[in-house]
């Protein structure tokens, strides 16, 4: 099995295994913290760093890791990362890691991290696990600020705190509390879903008048 | 086998010194940050002040000075920020639990005798339901004198010591209320 090009590596986890979307692991924060854009986009950044250093040391690593010891590996190396990651986030965005709260030490069992060190990471050179950090970092962080915009703006009018929407629109509460966090992401994976399956039905339909024809 | 185990031994160690350099860094930073919080809920609450500027740097008209008092999270005698010994007011921060945990600071006067405001350290309430224990107005309640105890009511308040709950976040309200009453007790029983 030849090895996808590093291009296709980085888009891979932005749209066709998007680790939200597609894959629908890490759905945890993902519920939790998507209640605006700023928390999203925080998360998104802390869980792209912890994702790109663990998955490149765990690509240095790779050679000497066997395989009744390597989860312990991957935890002591992503609970590293995450421990730098929340420290920072107090030290210098430290009203943005209080409204975080508990979602910045749990990135440690985000899976989305420990998927990418058994499925990328240990079997890749350290490049390549980088690509795929980015790409999947990359991946999770949009999927969470879509659904970030859309329970912001219409939970509280506003989009990163600027007001969008007139005063004369009524703020639907439910989309910031957890249900509106399920509904915003079964739509928006269904949608998704939606724009991945159309081209191939087309296609498809094609042929067949072709084959009439 | 042998190899793997001074593998994870070595990954440890590096791993902890590493931590330990970025704790180093960042412990003084973090324990400014959460005194700064404290200090500007304390301004906030003593002279109803902001103390953010326009330009979004933090600036303080008041001093943090702690005084003691038993089985409260922290509590400061405010003092004005140029100098002078002058008893602005006082700053208890106590906490409890509404939804989750709950650190609220309330701030009194110089003779205790009234409660200058209270604001929210800490909170975990629903958004759109309990939080609202964070607007202003609601809050504004509380500065009433602090000869009697608060008493929490569901619809109109009909005496000067009454606080009206938020409608669907009765919980969270009485949470706060009875922090509220817990911190002017102990402070009018310590600070004599």
């Amino acid at each position: 099995m030849s090895e996808p090009s590093l291009g296709k590596q980085f888009t891979n986890g932005l749209w066709a295994e998007n680790p939200v979307l597609v894959m629908l692991i890490g759905m945890c924060p993902t519920l939790a913290i998507t209640n605006s854009v700023a928390n999203a986009l925080t998360m998104g950044a802390a869980t792209t760093f912890v994702l790109i250093c663990s998955n490149v040391v765990i690509s240095l690593l790779r050679k000497q890791l066997q395989p009744h010891l390597r989860m312990l590996v991957y935890m002591l190396i992503i609970a590293t990362f995450v421990t730098i990651a929340d420290y920072a986030l107090q030290a210098y965005l430290f009203e943005m890691s209080q409204a975080l709260g508990p979602y910045v030490p749990l990135i440690i069992v985000n899976c989305i991290i420990l998927a990418r060190a058994e499925i990328c990471a240990s079997k890749s050179g350290p490049v390549r696990s980088f690509v795929d950090g980015v790409g999947m970092g990359l991946g999770f962080t949009f999927a969470l600020t879509i659904l970030g915009v859309i329970r912001e703006l219409l939970g509280m009018r506003t989009v990163l705190s600027y007001q969008v929407l007139p005063e004369a629109f009524v703020p639907w509460v439910i989309m910031i509390l957890p249900s509106g966090a399920f509904l915003t992401l079964g739509l928006v994976i269904g949608l998704v879903t939606w724009l991945k399956t159309r081209k191939p039905a087309d296609s498809r339909q094609n042929k067949d008048l072709e084959a009439a024809a | 086998m042998l190899k793997q185990i001074w593998l994870v031994l070595v990954l440890s160690l590096i791993f902890a010194v590493a931590l330990a350099f970025v704790d180093q860094g960042t412990a003084q930073r973090i324990a400014e940050n959460r005194q700064q919080q404290v200090q500007a809920l304390a301004q906030m609450a003593i002279l109803g002040e902001p103390a953010v500027g326009a330009d979004g740097q933090m600036q303080f008209k008041i001093k943090l000075e702690p005084v003691a008092i038993q089985d409260v999270q922290a509590a400061f005698r405010v003092t004005p920020a140029e100098g002078g010994d002058e008893t602005l007011g006082y700053a208890v921060v106590v906490e409890g639990i509404g939804w989750d945990r709950l650190l609220i600071l309330v701030g009194l006067s110089p003779d205790l005798q009234r409660i200058t405001g209270v604001q929210i350290v800490e909170s975990r309430e629903t958004p759109g339901l309990g939080e609202r224990i964070g607007d202003e107005a609601w809050r504004d309640q509380f500065r009433k004198p602090t000869a009697q105890p608060l008493e929490l009511v569901k619809g109109r308040a009909q005496s000067p010591y009454q606080v009206e709950a938020l409608t669907g976040a009765t919980i969270s309200s009485d949470a706060v209320t009875s922090l509220v009453n817990e911190a002017t007790a102990k402070a009018l029983a310590q600070l004599k």
